[in-house]
């Protein structure tokens, strides 16, 4: 499923570490899943702290219905370089994943 | 295959990245739910036709407390299949539904009776033999139960205890539906009618376009046509028959629900009204159980 932030939260390169592990196709499948979980959970913690209270209602609903052109315009009157804090806020939990790819690869050597 | 420092034993790179990434989602989920409580709080306890079919309410719940422990690669993958399938399911209906309840139009009626076949298995219609309902999509409001045969009152009702401690309470309705008892006696009453009472709903047979005209042969028509109804909210899906007409136009309705068609589709909150689509099941043999309906896997 296509998220309103994929265009902007790239994790192509976490998934081109995973597949220099030895992983069967399904356990490569259920970490990204497990990856996208995490994000997504990041995504929503920055925009919730970001929004005024009164609109936090709206916003989980503009997820809901799963538009994009709505969500974007709504988190963009409301929130000062939404794209830049969420894309922030994400790089700390892409490079642990890196991280912990790379580590698993030198124990692997 | 790496080897872990504390532990002999090998552990795999999936089995170590699962784990870890996991409990990180746990933390992050944790503090999402400190920080975020109030409106967490009110997401998902929104009705459940609300929560239970948004990606939010699943990527907040599924992965949360003793659930997430129990997280295998199988599990999750056929969770994302399902969330998939049923995400997809709305995002096609949000993009063909008008924003606002109102009567389809043509196309927009094709293609959601196309959506709803393709994703439930049972080939439904607008439009039989020339014959429609005035609207397929529309408010619908709970209706009570109706008398199976002559003498039938809510003591003699329900075959049983469980269904009757859950849905006594919606009462009998005053008079008979549209085509009167449903078998002439208790002795003669089959499986066939307490399926149709139990199943039914209510539609405006007398604003089907053409009914004035052609009252016998629409009623004739009418007369336990099997619908799908589907809560566009939560994609709950029930075959149904056409039992009543009503309800009357004043009531801003366009159709009635038995009180356990309505418990299914989550159409019970306070008002016990709330929009669903309505589309003639092509049964021409008759092979379509009454029921409940869950998406093709």
């Amino acid at each position: 499923m296509k998220q309103f932030y994929d265009h902007i939260i790239e994790i192509d390169s976490l998934i081109i570490e995973l597949d220099q592990l030895s992983l069967k196709p399904q356990e490569k499948e259920h970490l990204v899943a497990i990856i996208k979980t995490n994000v997504h959970t990041v995504i929503l913690d920055v925009i919730l702290s970001e929004l005024p209270e009164k609109d936090k209602k709206m916003f989980l609903a503009h997820v809901y219905h799963d538009n994009h052109d709505h969500i974007w315009k709504f988190l963009r009157a409301r929130i000062d370089n939404i794209e830049e804090k969420m894309i922030l806020a994400t790089k700390k939990l892409k490079d642990e994943f890196h991280s912990d790819i790379r580590n698993l690869k030198k124990k692997k050597k | 295959m790496v080897q872990l420092p504390f532990f002999k034993k090998k552990v795999s790179h999936y089995d170590a990245l699962a784990e870890k990434w996991t409990d990180r989602h746990k933390e992050l989920q944790a503090a999402l739910w400190n920080k975020h409580s109030d409106v967490l709080d009110w997401f998902v306890n929104r009705p459940k036709q609300w929560m239970l079919s948004s990606l939010v309410g699943f990527l907040l719940l599924s992965s949360s407390g003793n659930l997430s422990a129990k997280v295998t690669p199988a599990y999750a993958q056929e969770q994302f299949l399902n969330l998939d399938k049923k995400t997809f399911f709305f995002s096609d209906l949000y993009n063909v539904l008008p924003h606002e309840i109102r009567p389809l139009i043509p196309d927009e009626e094709q293609n959601v009776a196309q959506l709803l076949s393709n994703t439930y298995g049972v080939q439904v219609t607008p439009e039989i033999n020339g014959i429609r309902l005035n609207r397929t999509y529309g408010y619908i409001g709970e209706e009570q139960h109706l008398a199976l045969y002559p003498g039938n009152t809510m003591d003699s009702h329900f075959d049983n205890a469980t269904d009757a401690s859950s849905y006594w309470s919606s009462g009998m309705a005053p008079g008979l539906g549209a085509w009167g008892y449903f078998a002439p006696s208790a002795s003669q009453l089959t499986q066939e009618d307490k399926l149709r009472e139990k199943y039914y709903v209510a539609v405006e047979t007398f604003l089907s376009p053409g009914y004035m005209q052609n009252v016998a042969k629409y009623n004739n028509f009418f007369k336990y046509r099997k619908v799908l109804v589907v809560n566009p909210n939560n994609g709950k899906a029930i075959i149904a028959d056409i039992a009543d007409a009503g309800p009357s136009e004043w009531t801003g309705k366009s159709f009635g629900g038995s009180p356990e068609v309505m418990q299914y589709l989550g159409r019970v909150d306070g008002a016990a009204k709330g929009a669903v689509l309505i589309f003639f099941v092509q049964d021409p043999s008759d092979n379509v159980p009454l029921g409940p309906v869950q998406p093709l896997q």
